[in-house]
């Protein structure tokens, strides 16, 4: 039996504004570069003291990331984005109560190989006090095909040291589940999503900037998890999260603090709360050593219950882990090499979850995982 | 060529005199290097550069403004570039010349007085500075094909004073 | 919102007003350390967008400083 939830990748760097240096004007970029990324990400197994039935391996994924930002021209920049991902692994299908009380996950078997494929294309205009960026992409794997675009404007106002950005995205997904007879699943599914941000960026000293930004998300269509059994969601959702980022330069350490709180909230019934603690060591000319800490705190949807209702009374129900109150607390380590026109990059990152680390109350799941990931990056300028 | 020996904080926009300046050689500052200043060059046009290695544009303009600066010469034109390097840390604009030598003249001002007195709004700004020491063009930013518009102007400036 | 929430959203308020009301002006010149890599809202974009994407896929939450991507069978 198969299994999916593949790890996506989406987004050319043009659909995260504030990629640019906030303090310089507003230039093209005068070098092509390119960029690749390999990453492994590898989920715990789940306890055996929780595993009903099935499979209790999870998740192995490995990512392939391509990236090549050129200038076009004297007002123009492109970046091209791709990533191919492989994916192996079982996942949760519903749970039950089993008759000694304990709660258990039935897991998915063993998987077979999936690949997902994503292209994004972003196009930039520079003028001389701001920017507008255009970008498309689509992602396809077996049972789900995504088309997306978006259009974002920054402005930089009091010389350049205040920025206003906005900007709109949609997205247009088809869910075709496999084995769609054979576990009676719903066929030809859709999903549109339409997200909207305004930010701001200011200069605070010469060493140090602030920025928020509020992001604002609907989606309509199918909602639902098809291959979780019992599985079902309302048809729509909207999000609201709000971020704030804290840049400091301390230039007696030559370091730089990043901090970064965002608050989200939803009509599902959940609300998080993500903070970001960074700092970026140089270590000589050519290093930099990058230790972060991240802390994760999530309530659960309003219609998560522990064990799939099959009762068919309530309208909306899922035991899916991820909508389940719980923390999480991940650590990674960067190291980075520039030598000449070349960068080198090694992440390692520890994730671990548990329901203890949440401030909030409310239901729990004990298919909440763990992961490692290893990545390991090539640059190079031009 | 009148050089205003004026403290008034003017501006320095096109039309004035431009104020002089005197900063040392970024590339002997450590052994205590001599200082150069606008009027040595008195009755040459000169194009005043202020840069810096953190501002990708003003590294762009570089090369290009060398190899103008060495072919106008090499025809015989009365036309020096004087690029004043505004890194708070000079090693940063020292680095990038080793990396990228350049022929003309290279000053340092990690204290920032210089473009302060010359009102820098934007990076890089330059100012283009006939033989008679008034500002014939200020311009900010710098992409390739400024080039042509800025070497019309020099050969403009350099036909007036014939 | 839950009161949780609120008790982090005002004091943060305060503090946003408190850092903006004293901003500096800085001049064009003294930008260097702003121009740094490291000090960029995102200073690698690539391990931003496996971060984004790796945490919308095991989270409930989605969204932040950008705007949205593409969708993947993932949430």
């Amino acid at each position: 039996m198969k299994s999916r939830s593949l790890l996506a990748l989406t987004a050319s760097a043009l659909a995260l504004p504030g990629i640019a240096p906030i303090a310089r004007a507003d230039t093209p970029p005068t070098n092509t570069n390119i960029a690749y990324r390999v990453s492994s990400y590898e989920e715990d197994k789940l306890p055996e003291e929780f595993l009903f039935a099935g499979s209790a391996e999870r998740y192995d994924i490995t990512i392939h990331q391509f990236q090549l930002v050129t200038p076009v021209g004297e007002n123009y920049g492109l970046t091209l984005s791709t990533s191919v991902e492989s994916m192996s692994g079982a996942s949760p299908w519903y749970a039950v109560t089993p008759f000694d009380g304990e709660q258990g996950i039935v897991m998915s078997g063993a998987t077979i190989h999936e690949k997902r494929r994503d292209y994004s294309v972003g196009l930039r205009r520079y003028l001389d006090n701001g920017s507008l960026g255009f970008n498309v992409g689509t992602s396809k794997e077996n049972d789900y095909e995504s088309w997306n675009g978006g259009f974002d404007i920054q402005g930089d106002f009091n010389n350049e040291l205040t920025t206003l950005a906005g900007g709109v995205s949609f997205s247009s997904d088809d869910i075709n589940p496999t084995d769609a007879s054979l576990y009676n699943r719903v066929t030809d599914q859709s999903k549109r999503t339409s997200s909207a941000f305004i930010s701001v960026s200011q200069v605070i000293n010469q060493n140090s900037l602030f920025q928020s930004s509020v992001n604002i998300t609907h989606h309509n269509g199918f909602l639902t998890d098809p291959y979780k059994l019992g599985d079902s969601r309302p048809e729509s959702r909207t999000q609201v999260a709000w971020s704030n980022a804290y840049r400091r330069f301390i230039s007696d350490l030559d370091g730089a603090l990043h901090l970064d709180l965002r608050i989200y909230d939803d009509d599902f019934g959940i609300n998080s709360l993500t903070f970001d603690l960074s700092w970026y060591q140089n270590v000589g000319n050519a290093f930099q050593v990058i230790p972060r800490l991240r802390y994760y705190s999530q309530s659960a949807a309003d219609f998560f219950t522990p064990e799939n209702d099959f009762s068919g009374l309530p309208l909306f129900n899922s035991s899916d882990y991820r909508l389940s109150a719980y923390g999480a607390l991940s650590g990674a380590l960067q190291v980075q090499a520039s030598i000449n026109d070349m960068t080198i990059s090694f992440v390692l990152e520890r994730y671990l979850s548990d329901d203890s680390y949440s401030f909030y109350d409310g239901g729990k799941s004990p298919a909440i995982v763990d992961f490692t990931r290893v990545s390991l990056g090539l640059g190079y300028s031009f | 060529m009148a050089m205003s020996c004026s403290t008034l904080l003017f501006a320095a926009e096109v039309g004035e005199s431009a104020l002089d300046l005197s900063l040392p050689l970024i590339v002997n500052q450590a052994q205590n290097a001599e200082t150069v200043s606008l009027s040595d060059h008195q009755g040459k046009i000169i194009y005043l550069d202020f840069w810096a290695s953190w501002c990708p544009p003003c590294l762009v303009s570089m090369p290009i403004m060398n190899e103008m600066r060495n072919r106008l010469q090499s025809q015989g034109l009365p036309f020096e570039v004087i690029a004043v390097n505004v890194d708070s840390d000079v090693e940063d604009g020292m680095d990038f010349l080793l990396d990228k030598p350049v022929d003309f003249i290279v000053l340092t001002d990690p204290q920032g007085e210089t473009p302060a007195r010359y009102k820098i709004k934007g990076m890089p700004t330059s100012f283009l500075i006939s033989a008679a020491g008034v500002i014939e063009m200020k311009h900010e930013g710098f992409k390739q094909s400024d080039a042509a518009m800025i070497e019309k102007e020099i050969l403009r400036l350099s036909e007036l004073s014939q | 919102m839950i009161l949780k929430l609120k008790l982090v959203m005002f004091p943060l308020i305060a503090i946003v007003a408190g850092v903006l009301a004293g901003c500096e002006s800085v001049e064009a010149w003294e930008r260097g350390t702003l121009a740094k890599p490291e000090m960029a809202i995102v200073s690698d974009s690539l391990e931003a967008a496996l971060n984004d994407h790796i945490y919308f896929s095991k989270e409930a939450s989605n969204g932040g400083h950008s705007a949205t991507g593409g969708g993947c069978g993932c949430n």
